[in-house]
């Protein structure tokens, strides 16, 4: 009898050795992005025939983000990389690991039509470009592109499943329109913690403030002259709600709203998606949760 | 002898799990080939929107886009005012049986848009109506779709379904 069972289990072992053979051999091309939303995008084009894995989880922040020996080794397996681009990675952190890999790299804001910003007297690039569902059509086609340079057999799947999102993303920006509608346009102001949705507002016709800039990388750098000047504009145009950001500590927004006497209206995702399980776990997702939390707080 | 027969049965096992996810499929599949008969008759389809259809540069979309069995008869890339008709002529590859037109238009992006789209769509064989279908969109939705389907039979007389 103890014969049979070693027997067994040594064929059960082969089974397994077999079936394990099997898996690597269909083992999938890696394509590596830096942040939640453009790993999104990208699951959107390439189903399952790649592995998909961004560098920065939900509620990371891209701007002050720092690369440890964990992401290089997974840049090391990447069969192409992705990032979004115009410094969104502070000190361009992916295109770096990248070009030390080696690795082709697709930068998404690429044909994306600027907003430029004042950053200590220089004009710069707003990489928030993601905001604006036209723009993430921009992302998706250059995935796309690079996805059917890489791997031309697979090119009318990469069209095809691009068509579809494409659909998507008109869809929601049909529904943002027609939410954001419900909003007077006098109250139409979005006060958030950094400049991250200047390209949202643009299209959708909010004025946007915030007491930092474009980066959270000089959170320091806030001044009580910065700070008082929001909470002016905010009692000056009778804000009713100001919104903090998931991926930045809320104290500065709490001590504007105490001053300005608003409440706050919310978490917006800003930089990073949500994570897993939650609404914002998805680009649309988080899209339609932002738009959900804006005009409840600003109806 | 028992390692043996137990080598065996498991062979024989994941062989027939083998075989039958291989191909099951087909032999149950049964083929057959129809071929496709063009249908005799001139087609024609009237389009007509409540709406200025404009075309999108930020979604490379088209005013307005017309299908026939998955092939585009008309992608129009210029405006089209409100209340006019789009008359496509000669609609090619009308074949014998279901056929399916698929109309999308753009919706003009000026406003908030909160007002909903119709679309009208009339398919005439040889001046005759013979389907027609009214779509409406979701308030403020940018793209208005409609798909109608009209029977053309092997005598070319052609019924709406």
């Amino acid at each position: 009898m103890a014969r049979f069972f070693r027997a067994s289990i040594l064929v059960l072992l082969g089974i397994c050795f077999c079936g394990t053979a099997w898996a690597q051999k269909a083992e999938r091309p890696l394509l590596v992005c830096s942040t939640t939303q453009v790993a999104d995008f990208a699951r959107q084009l390439v189903g399952d025939d790649w592995e998909v894995r961004s560098v920065l989880g939900s509620g990371q922040d891209p701007h002050t983000y720092e690369v440890n020996t964990e992401d290089a080794a997974l840049v090391n397996r990447a069969t192409l990389c992705a990032e979004n681009g115009w410094n969104l990675e502070g000190g361009n952190w992916m295109k770096q690991i990248a070009e030390s890999a080696n690795k082709p790299l697709v930068t998404c804001v690429t044909g994306v039509k600027p907003n430029m910003l004042d950053h200590h007297g220089k004009s710069i690039q707003d990489p928030h470009a993601w905001f604006d569902p036209a723009n993430a059509w921009q992302y998706v086609k250059n995935l796309r592109d690079a996805l059917a340079k890489i791997d031309p057999k697979n090119r009318d799947a990469y069209f095809s499943r691009a068509e579809a999102y494409q659909f998507q993303l008109v869809a929601l920006d049909g529904w943002i329109r027609r939410q954001v509608g419900l909003i007077p346009a006098e109250r139409r102001v979005l006060v958030t913690h950094h400049d991250a949705f200047g390209y949202f507002c643009q299209r959708y016709r909010f004025q946007a403030h915030s007491p930092q800039g474009w980066t959270t990388g000089e959170l320091t750098d806030v001044s009580l002259e910065q700070r008082q000047a929001v909470v002016e504009r905010i009692r000056a145009l009778g804000v009713k709600a100001i919104f903090i950001e998931t991926t930045l500590n809320r104290e500065l927004l709490q001590q504007i709203a105490n001053d300005a006497a608003v409440q706050i209206g919310g978490e917006l995702y800003s930089d990073a998606m949500g994570a897993p399980g939650t609404a914002g776990e998805s680009y649309i997702g988080m899209m339609r949760e932002n738009v959900v939390t804006i005009i409840a707080a600003l109806k | 002898m028992r390692p043996i027969l137990c080598l065996l049965g498991t062979m024989l096992l994941v062989a027939s799990i083998y075989a039958y996810t291989k191909f099951a499929d087909r032999v149950r599949a049964t083929a057959s080939i129809v071929s496709l008969q063009q249908a005799s008759g001139d087609f024609s389809a009237e389009i007509t929107c409540t709406f200025d259809c404009e075309p999108s540069t930020a979604f490379d979309l088209p005013a307005i886009e017309v299908r026939l069995a998955d092939q585009i008869v008309v992608a129009r890339s210029e405006e089209l005012p409100r209340l006019t008709r789009l008359v496509v002529e000669r609609l090619p590859q009308v074949i014998v049986g279901r056929n399916e037109i698929i109309v999308q238009a753009h919706v003009s992006e000026i406003g908030d848009a909160t007002e909903s789209g119709c679309l009208r769509i009339q398919v005439f064989q040889d001046g005759a109506p013979v389907a027609e279908e009214t779509f409406w969109s979701e308030p403020g939705q940018p793209l208005v779709t409609g798909a109608i389907i009209f029977v053309a039979t092997s005598n070319s007389d052609v019924e709406s379904p």
